[in-house]
């Protein structure tokens, strides 16, 4: 009976024996468990708690035969582990193929069990067309559709080298053969659209208009596609992050729980090359600066344990990258100070700037409250490198901060390129895209009942819409920045109508009075050129039907003008 | 000073006999509380000196258990036991302070954490 126990000889014989009975008694019931779970499952696929019990019973039969040295058996549970974890994480979804596999695995290790009560060994195992047939679900999940970037050679494009010191190799993908066919398919397809518009012009006029139907259609889902082959998973640049946040919290002696939220949040690949640095440096400070020594934070009451929340998701064509730490925040009193002291502001205009206005000052060059300057972060350089890497992408950044109860840095980017459906509007004779995601409803008033349903001081006009009075912001204004000693009653009283597009705007609805609605589209949004990124009002580049260019309104900053 | 206190958590009965097994006979001296979850770990009265938390259990896992632990018992020793060391758990766990052992559970890694 070669090496049954782990360690030969750890237990005297009736230890044992006993352990060897609680072998038997645990995975038998746990198989039991699975089989029942499985079948469940067949009803519900989709069931995360079914799912993750089932996974944690195989994962203890696991466990229970590495323990007890049957090594056999261990590999083939844990081959049956990885694939109910592909099934936990989404990877796949249980179909009869992989529900027969997991109920040949149970009985694979049913007979197993008997021979080790029979004779204290495995016996003979013959797991391996089972062991290969499970392999083959398992990696059919994992080739993803656009799968790891290429190991082997950098783009040879102007900006490889730039690239390449930026330490990814996320400049290059390698596209799977299914997604190349696809879009020779796409390809295919617009052919045979092109040759249907050309004999609609020949022979059937009437076909006409269908035909350029089809075409756009066609062209729209090329252009989806090919946009989608940019995207990558956030998720990507994070897997470095824990490793420098243990570190960190190693060299400061501190204890910190970073996690992550919205792994997959899909992100155009230039845009993660220029942020990697960035959250990096944000997490350094996070750990450096905001979590606080275990013993002065169970002191204050809270847990030794600091939290770093780092998350992605995406809103209106939009990226939202947010940073908080539970922390002791930044104290804006020093901010403002510091300010003074350095003649970066007169006192009487630190007294007038808000909080939020105060916080933005830390994004300065050599900006700096930490009052010991560490090897790790605090001479008050990297904050303003990722001020400018996220200006550099025509994104925000925003800083809240509670003091004893942390920091949060949240970033906005627009999505390098990306097919927007938006509704087109005219003010001051130009033509302005808002996202059609952000639209409640569209709503105008004529003649008299335009100054009847305004009002409210000059600071905050309001109007009233079936009932409800909310915020009026005139675009006019917004991008003009005119008008402003005048009440808005005053402005309207000229009108004959009021267009309006009433708005959702995080947890507020507004509504945008515009001169014209117009018509709604799908366009192709580009970043905005740098003259223009620091106009937090104005979120992409939209190119028009005609091929002129015009701007996409970045809701949210709308209602803060 | 009464007997020293160890505190094992998880969800494998086997598991648990083993890790008793090798205190009775190699640590005579120390007296092991066992629970089966977090919900039952937590429910302990008395003090513990040294904790090993399986990561894989129903309800809270290992981190999370501990990171309650750590409130309870300043000062306390963690150690997390699992058999899947993902680079990145032992990274989370190094990051909150918290030793790292390698599933199965042997005599000779106890005497190693134990000094």
């Amino acid at each position: 009976m070669c090496g049954i126990w782990g360690g030969k000889g750890m237990f005297d014989e009736e230890t044992q024996r006993a352990l060897l009975q609680e072998f038997l008694a645990e995975n038998r019931e746990a198989l039991d468990r699975i089989e029942q779970g499985l079948l469940q499952l067949e009803g519900m696929p989709t069931n995360q708690a079914l799912l993750h019990a089932i996974f944690r019973d195989m994962h203890t039969v696991k466990g229970n035969c590495r323990m007890m040295a049957f090594g056999r058996v261990e590999e083939l549970t844990h081959t049956a582990e990885s694939l109910l974890d592909g099934l936990r994480a989404g990877r796949m979804r249980i179909d009869q193929v992989i529900g027969s596999r997991l109920l040949q695995v149970l009985d694979a290790v049913r007979t197993t069990l008997q021979e080790i009560e029979r004779s204290g060994t495995e016996g003979e195992c013959h797991f391996e067309p089972l062991q290969s047939q499970l392999q083959r679900l398992i990696q059919r999940a994992e080739v993803s559709p656009v799968d790891a970037p290429a190991a082997t050679e950098e783009s040879a494009n102007g900006q490889g080298g730039e690239m390449e010191t930026a330490g990814g190799r996320l400049d290059s993908i390698r596209l799977s053969i299914d997604r190349l066919d696809a879009l020779m398919n796409h390809v295919g397809e617009l052919g045979a659209g092109f040759n249907q518009l050309k004999y609609a012009l020949a022979r059937q006029p009437a076909q006409l208009e269908v035909a350029m139907e089809g075409l756009a259609q066609q062209i729209q889902s090329l252009q989806d596609e090919v946009l989608r082959y940019r995207l990558q998973p956030i998720g990507r640049i994070w897997e470095s992050y824990h490793r420098l946040v243990r570190d960190l919290a190693v060299e400061t002696k501190k204890k910190v729980l970073l996690e992550l939220h919205g792994e997959e949040t899909e992100v155009d690949r230039n845009v993660l090359l220029v942020i990697k640095e960035s959250l990096g440096h944000l997490l350094r400070n996070a750990v450096d600066h905001g979590i606080e020594l275990p013993a002065i934070r169970t002191e204050q009451g809270k847990s030794p344990v600091g939290r770093i929340h780092l998350s992605a998701w995406q809103q209106q064509g939009q990226i939202y990258l947010e940073i908080a730490d539970d922390g002791h925040g930044v104290d804006v009193q020093k901010v403002r100070a510091k300010a003074v002291a350095s003649a970066l502001l007169t006192e009487e205009r630190a007294g007038e700037l808000q909080e939020s206005e105060l916080l933005r000052l830390i994004l300065l060059p050599g900006f700096s409250t930490a009052d010991q300057v560490s090897k790790i972060s605090g001479r008050g350089t990297g904050m303003d490198v990722v001020q400018s890497a996220i200006e550099q992408l025509g994104g925000t950044i925003s800083i809240s901060s509670t003091l004893g109860e942390g920091t949060r840095f949240r970033m906005r980017i627009p999505q390098t390129m990306a097919i927007v459906p938006v509704l087109l509007v005219r003010t001051w004779g130009e033509i302005y895209a808002i996202p059609q995601s952000g639209i409640v409803e569209l709503v105008s008033y004529h003649g008299a009942e335009v100054l009847q349903q305004v009002e409210g001081k000059m600071q905050a006009p309001m109007v009233r819409v079936r009932g409800h009075l909310m915020p009026l912001v005139l675009l006019a204004q917004v991008l003009n920045g005119m008008g402003q000693t005048q009440g808005v009653r005053e402005q309207l009283r000229g009108w004959s109508e009021l267009q309006m597009v009433v708005l959702q705007s995080e947890e507020q609805k507004f509504a945008l009075a515009v001169e014209a609605i117009l018509e709604p589209a799908n366009l192709l949004i580009k970043p905005l050129g740098r003259f223009f990124a620091g106009i937090s009002v104005l979120a992409g580049t939209a190119v028009m039907p005609d091929g002129t260019v015009s701007f996409l309104l970045n809701v949210p900053e709308l209602l803060q003008g | 000073m009464g007997k020293k206190r160890v505190l094992v958590v998880d969800d494998s009965s086997l598991a648990l006999m083993m890790v008793r097994k090798i205190f009775a006979s190699r640590f005579p001296d120390w007296e092991m509380i066992e629970a089966k979850n977090g919900d039952e770990a937590l429910t302990v009265v008395g003090e513990v000196h040294l904790a090993l938390l399986d990561f894989n259990m129903p309800g809270m896992n290992g981190i999370e258990l501990a990171e309650k632990l750590m409130i309870k018992y300043p000062g306390v020793a963690l150690y997390l036991v699992t058999a899947n060391i993902q680079e990145r758990m032992q990274q989370k766990a190094d990051a909150m302070g918290i030793g790292f052992v390698k599933k199965p559970i042997s005599e000779h890694k106890l005497v190693e954490i134990m000094g």
